[in-house]
């Protein structure tokens, strides 16, 4: 099984959001960092299962996809990864949490996992 | 001096200054704090030296566990199993975790229907300091800092919403090893001012025609032998359950029990529920071993902490006392969680972390439907009629489980120290508890008659001459083990009663 989310996963990701320019932009840069570079070796399988539950328990996908834009459009994945920590903190600090796989997580790490996963079912 | 109340020619009269019943952990400091200030005391105790199966049986009854919303659960086997009926009492099992009640505990909370105790916690404080000295613990200051030597160590940053709750063991117990509670029993037994009678089994408190007093305690024997018991002034400190049971039994002269002004006798019982799924509540730790060393519960020598909610956080939810308690390492989750925590510690930059069986514990609120009562139609071998318990939790503090479970897992997030597993909601709590052997509430205390039982200074309201000891008296009971404080409470009654009674 393909652990990493390659090249032609994360275009299947760009392609997932629907946005053109993105794609464009995206391919411009050459695709050099990936989302597998961003949290290391993460299971498909698991990763699906996060996103399909996060998204069974919210329907409003926009918070997904703009995860997903972040993701794909990264060139560093220190500044990605910085990025989606304040976010995480920022949601935490808040209280917005949510239970996936009897865990307590973010929102934002619900997104993170919904965004994987949609590219991560369609490999 | 240690006497057998079966060997007493029948119908024999016992008198002393004081008498208390029940030679229990209370009941025993009690009479060795007596007797040290010169006062004669009889202590009158059921058991005998060990447990006896004859004698345990009569703590047998009916209990149901419940709360809206869950399932009710029928318990029967915790009233034999959470006590002990011989000399020594549960002290001669008990696990010796010992914790003063918090400063907020003793307050009233406008949000929280009956709280509120007529005593503070720095008027306690003096008293604690002693009952640690009597366990060779070492005191506990507000402070927990200063008595762990930790500060805490997940929370550090940003509001204070859940803060460090130390506790101790003590070997003065039974069960433990190098156990100092024979000499416990022994100071008490040997006492030149104390005689305790075993097999001798309090049945019927005996009231002045108005009410007023004590004239007189009913003792009976398994043997069939009766006696007559008679003092200045009387103490009961047969355990939580067995105070109410006498008292409520006690109904020739007031119908519905005696200090039963307010139908407080019995109700507002509560118990210390664990909440923990088996394999399923842990807390994933982004910090290594070192740091959660306070933690660990396995070295009974060495004070360890739980983590509590803040005052502010009882009071911005309007919730009750809640604790984590994170007692060991534990093995590493698979599947998914797995993912989930790799993306946490990536996003914390953390290099290591620990799983942590974790378990939650909620304050159980006074409730008047949590209550003792009598069955009348079914007696024990002395006639007593047995005891029935429906312990119930209130919505007062279930529905506060998940806001407040929500609001830890939320900090340890933004501190970036790690992730909590819970899985559930409110209504399945009760199937997820696991009772402590803590049995608080059922004769509670109160300024005045209308509110409670007892007074600031566990004299029944409107008896000159009787008092209750141990954990029945308290109005609310935190989250903190409760011996310590029923001992504590031992001590400034004792302190009381000096000054009041000449030797
Ligand atoms: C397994 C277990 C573990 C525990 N662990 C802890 C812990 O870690 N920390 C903590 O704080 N607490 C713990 N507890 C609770 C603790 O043991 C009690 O709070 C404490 O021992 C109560 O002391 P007591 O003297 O008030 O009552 P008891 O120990 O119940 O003593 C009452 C005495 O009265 C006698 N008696 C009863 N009825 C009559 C009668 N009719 N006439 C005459 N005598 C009578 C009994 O025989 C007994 O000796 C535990 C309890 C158990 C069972």
């Amino acid at each position: 099984m393909n652990k990493h989310m390659d090249r032609r996963g994360l275009l299947r990701l760009l392609a997932g959001l629907g946005a053109a320019v993105v794609v464009d932009q995206r391919l411009a840069f050459g695709a050099s960092a990936t989302c597998s570079g961003v949290f290391g070796e993460l299971d498909e399988a698991a990763i699906a299962e996060l996103g399909r539950e996060y998204l069974s328990q919210r329907s409003d996908a926009a918070a997904v996809d703009a995860i997903a834009k972040l993701l794909a459009e990264s060139q560093d994945e220190a500044k990605t990864l910085e990025q989606l920590r304040a976010r995480v903190l920022a949601d935490f600090t808040a209280g917005r949490i949510v239970n996936l796989a009897g865990w307590f997580v973010s929102e934002t790490e619900g997104c993170v996992f919904a965004a994987l996963s949609r590219c991560a079912s369609e490999v | 001096m240690l006497l057998d109340a079966e060997q007493l020619e029948d119908g024999a009269l016992l008198e002393a200054k004081v008498i208390i019943a029940g030679g229990g952990m209370a009941g025993l400091l009690l009479a060795r704090q007596l007797g040290d200030a010169g006062i004669d005391v009889l202590v009158l105790e059921s058991g005998g030296q060990s447990q006896d199966a004859r004698v345990q049986s009569m703590y047998a009854g009916k209990m149901t566990l419940g709360g809206p919303s869950n399932s009710q659960r029928t318990m029967d086997g915790y009233l034999i199993a959470s006590r002990v009926r011989c000399l020594g009492g549960s002290g001669n099992v008990w696990g010796g975790k010992c914790a003063p009640l918090d400063p907020l505990d003793f307050e009233r909370r406008d949000w929280i229907a009956h709280s509120g105790w007529p005593l503070t916690r720095s008027t306690m404080q003096p008293f604690y300091d002693r009952a640690c000295d009597v366990l060779e613990l070492p005191h506990f200051s507000v402070d927990a800092q200063a008595m762990t030597g930790a500060p805490e160590p997940l929370f550090a940053s940003g509001p204070r919403r859940f803060t460090a709750r130390p506790r101790g063991y003590t070997r003065c117990s039974g069960a433990v090893a190098n156990s100092t509670y024979q000499d416990y029993k022994v100071a008490a037994a040997n006492h030149e001012r104390v005689r305790i009678y075993l097999k001798a089994n309090l049945t019927r408190i005996e009231m002045s025609e108005d009410g007023e007093r004590v004239a007189a305690l009913d003792v009976r024997c398994l043997n069939g032998r009766t006696h007559r018991a008679r003092a200045h002034t009387y103490i009961l400190a047969m355990g939580g359950i067995e105070n109410a049971r006498l008292l409520l039994a006690s109904s020739d002269v007031h119908r519905n029990g005696i200090g039963n002004h307010s139908d407080w006798l019995g109700r507002g019982f509560q118990g210390h529920a664990v909440i923990e799924k088996e394999g399923q509540t842990s807390v994933q730790l982004l910090r290594n071993s070192a740091v959660l060393a306070p933690f660990d519960v396995m070295n009974r020598s060495k004070v360890h902490i739980v983590l509590g909610a803040s005052d502010d956080t009882q009071r911005a939810l309007r919730g009750v006392n809640f604790t984590v308690t994170l007692p060991r390492a534990i093995g590493a989750v698979t599947g998914a969680p797995a993912a989930a925590l790799a993306v946490a510690k990536k996003l914390a930059s953390a290099s290591t972390s620990e799983r942590r069986e974790a378990y939650f514990m909620i304050e159980h609120t006074p409730n008047r439907e949590s209550r003792l009562s009598l069955i009348r139609d079914e007696l024990d071998e002395l006639q007593m009629p047995r005891v029935r318990l429906d312990m119930r939790f209130g919505a007062a503090e279930l529905d506060r489980f998940m806001p407040t479970l929500a609001m830890f897992a939320s900090e340890l997030g933004r501190c970036e120290a790690g992730r909590v597993q819970w899985r559930g909601g409110a209504e399945d709590l009760v199937a997820s508890m696991s009772l402590s052997r803590h049995h608080m509430g059922a004769t509670r205390m109160a300024v005045s008659a209308k509110s409670g039982v007892v007074d600031e200074h566990c004299r029944v309201h409107g008896v000159q001459n009787l008092y209750v000891a141990g954990s029945s008296v308290f109005p609310t009971s935190g989250i903190a083990n409760p011996t310590l404080t029923l001992l504590a409470l031992a001590l400034r009654l004792s302190d009381h009663l000096r000054g009041r009674i000449s030797t």
